[in-house]
């Protein structure tokens, strides 16, 4: 995998060659490039990979993104940004799915906590 | 960058100017299909009252969808962008779901700190009830330890009462004893006294002398309040027996009035003369005669104690000390 600073070099090159297509996306900016690299590090970070579901659309991002690098190598930008767009999407969505998973487990540990606190205290009073 | 590679580009590059050329498919593909349930879905569900920015954001994403679908934009292009329109449409779901259970849980952390703090004030009060409850426990046995030292000092004085008093009646008796001579009859307790020491001859007034012997039977007499007393005159034969009873009960009655203004109650107290009636020793001989003539104080015994009436049997009639 390329960094994003080889690939952009690698455009701007092309760029000046004057073989990106003039069409709906032209130039891809480092910025669009590393959006959602962050992302997936960002899901990543949040335990997307523990949960099945986050981890279904992990790995959806991580082939997105593989699939829009191959297509900047090829000179499909337009198609690239939407890649780029895909792969964007689903690590924003394993990165929630993965924060609702943690926000129920919160929630589960704190019912847990409401009924150790009563059986203690029926406890006591036996 | 090498030949290979430029003339790939260029190939590529035209394929892409000639499919820009293809119109669009004319029935939606199913990715967009997909991504108009997705939304559907996704506004039916908890995103439209948690998550409202985010589903916008979702209908957003598939109007352009749309818009590519709907103008010339070929079947990659909606694929895509129905792709991440549907992705859209979930996350705004999985937000507003993530919302929801923030609250909760934030909702049960609140339960349960309340919970802790009900449960630390209760605990807190029952330590107070119990050390209240600990702190009557220990003022009712101390005030019942002072109740029975209190009792036990009571009884200890009124032992040691008990004890002066049977001491002061020992004291009055022994002091009495050892001039006089003091008899348990069925009379009662007989204290004879001789007139030789109380009167000058035929005289019926108390000699002066006699005073501290009198003194000491008051006092005998009382110690025992409760019993009656009865003096008695007594003389020899000598004199005739008128003479003597009128001398006896003379006798009888100056030692009754000493003893009444020597604290006697009166009431208590009678005097009778029994001249030479009742003689205790021969009146042949000086010995006798001078035995004869005494003055007996009578210390009656406490009367028997009445029974109560039972129905069946006439009450019995009560001893009067014999």
């Amino acid at each position: 995998m390329r960094s994003p600073r080889t690939l952009t070099i690698m455009l701007g090159a092309m760029g000046a060659l004057g073989l990106l297509t003039a069409g709906c996306a032209t130039t891809l900016s480092a910025d669009e490039i590393a959006e959602p690299k962050a992302r997936i590090a960002a899901a990543e970070e949040a335990g997307a990979s523990e949960n099945p579901e986050a981890a279904l659309h992990l790995n959806l991002a991580n082939d997105q993104f593989e699939r829009a690098s191959k297509l900047i190598e090829l000179g499909e930008n337009a198609r690239a940004a939407r890649f780029l767009d895909r792969a964007s999407a689903d690590a924003e969505l394993a990165l929630e799915l993965a924060h609702l998973d943690r926000t129920r487990g919160e929630a589960r540990d704190a019912m847990r906590g409401i009924h150790e606190l009563r059986r203690a205290h029926d406890f006591e009073i036996r | 960058m090498n030949t290979t590679t430029l003339r790939r580009l260029q190939i590529l590059a035209l394929s892409l100017g000639a499919s820009a050329l293809l119109a669009c498919a004319t029935s939606p593909p199913d990715q967009l299909v997909a991504a108009r349930d997705a939304y559907r879905s996704a506004a039916a569900g908890p995103a439209s009252t948690s998550a409202p920015d985010e589903l916008q954001e979702a209908q957003k994403a598939l109007a352009r969808a749309e818009q590519s679908y709907a103008g010339d934009g070929d079947d990659t292009e909606v694929t895509d962008l129905a792709y991440v329109a549907a992705r859209r449409a979930e996350l705004a779901t999985v937000i507003a779901n993530r919302r929801v259970a923030e609250r909760r849980a934030e909702d049960l952390h609140e339960q349960r700190q309340r919970l802790s703090e009900q449960l630390r004030q209760e605990a807190a009060k029952e330590l107070v009830a119990t050390k209240d409850a600990l702190e009557e426990a220990s003022r009712r046995t101390q005030d019942a330890t002072e109740a029975k030292i209190q009792a036990e000092r009571e009884a200890d004085a009124a032992r040691a009462e008990a004890r002066a008093t049977k001491e002061q009646m020992k004291e009055a008796r022994e002091k009495l004893a050892r001039w006089a001579e003091m008899v348990e009859t069925r009379r009662g307790t007989v204290i004879t006294l001789s007139s030789g020491i109380l009167f000058a001859t035929a005289k019926a007034d108390v000699l002066a002398g006699a005073s501290g012997r009198l003194d000491d039977v008051a006092r005998y007499l009382q110690q025992s309040p409760e019993r009656r007393v009865r003096v008695e005159g007594h003389t020899d034969t000598a004199g005739g027996s008128s003479y003597n009873q009128s001398l006896s009960q003379a006798r009888a009655d100056a030692v009754r009035s000493y003893l009444v203004t020597h604290g006697v109650s009166p009431t208590r107290i009678t005097a009778v003369g029994f001249g030479e009636t009742r003689p205790v020793a021969t009146n042949d001989t000086v010995e006798g005669r001078a035995n004869n003539r005494r003055v007996e104080i009578v210390l009656e015994p406490l009367p028997a104690p009445v029974p109560p009436p039972v129905s069946d049997s006439p009450p019995p009639i009560p001893d009067e000390g014999e």
